[in-house]
């Protein structure tokens, strides 16, 4: 079968045309897709935030009562943890100070005012998104 | 009348040389919806965080240490990656996820029930995928 020049013209114009509309389609599904993902990461994030502070509250409120509150602290740096991996993807290490006060978390000790004054600090993102 | 037929028919042909091209090429690099973005590779990292969080309270346990502190970091984690990770998960009608976390909450919790949990969130990060139902093991 002879192929006409106007005939390879048109596969090639055809190709473009094709890898254009497929390529467009995509760019637009992922774009939808990554803007109810940034909506949705938005609210969690904020949810985050008040859960984690009322974890720090809730162990500060068992420290003061001399009971074993060792969940709750573990829950607060989980979430808050989790919160600087999904909310601030783009943040570098955090500060030393923050990791400092991230690390005491782990003490069964820690003063109930010392907890109460993370929980604040959570709640005003110095902890997730900017150095104290 | 032939010529515009000829002229659809290879622009046709065109059209669906590119289409496969362009999924053969997504395919092989393995980007086919631009799923490289920051959440999904945050929410892996988050489920590592709480399988590594599992496996240190694992060992805790079987060592018959207290293990409040990883479990409870554990659960914040899961929780954390249940909200942002998997929206549905929290309102989900079969409660599965839920019921994933409330087992977590038990401090008299032995090994065997934490290996099973452990295996149960790991098929279940593998197999969900981030802004979509969660789609874990049955409990």
């Amino acid at each position: 079968m002879k192929v006409s020049n106007r005939m390879i013209l048109f596969i090639v114009t055809g190709c473009v045309l094709g890898a254009l509309v497929v390529g467009i389609y995509q760019e637009g599904q992922s774009r939808r897709r990554k803007e109810a993902t940034a909506t949705l990461v938005a609210s969690g994030c904020h949810g985050l935030v008040q859960d984690a502070a009322a974890n720090l509250e809730r162990a500060a409120d068992f420290a003061e009562r001399q009971q074993d509150n060792g969940f709750e602290r573990g829950q607060a740096l989980g979430r808050i943890t989790a919160l600087r991996t999904v909310c601030a993807p783009s943040l570098t290490d955090p500060s030393p100070e923050v990791r400092r006060r991230l690390a005491r978390l782990v003490d069964e000790r820690l003063a109930p005012q010392e907890l109460r004054d993370l929980a604040r600090d959570v709640s005003l993102g110095r902890l997730v998104d900017e150095a104290p | 009348m032939r010529g515009l037929l000829r002229t659809a028919f290879a622009a046709a042909i065109g059209a669906g040389v590119a289409a496969l091209c362009w999924l053969a090429y997504a395919g092989r690099t393995g980007q086919p919806l631009g799923e490289t973005d920051t959440t999904v590779v945050a929410c892996a990292e988050l489920g590592q965080a709480v399988l590594a969080d599992l496996d240190l309270a694992l060992a805790q346990r079987a060592r018959q240490e207290r293990d409040d502190y990883t479990r409870g970091r554990a659960y914040g984690r899961l929780a954390a990656g249940m909200l942002i990770c998997f929206p549905d998960a929290l309102t989900d009608r079969t409660r599965r996820p839920l019921r994933l976390l409330d087992v977590l909450t038990d401090p008299r919790l032995t090994v065997p029930q934490l290996q099973w949990l452990r295996t149960v969130i790991e098929q279940g990060w593998q197999r969900s995928v981030p802004g979509q139902p969660w789609r874990g093991g049955v409990l």
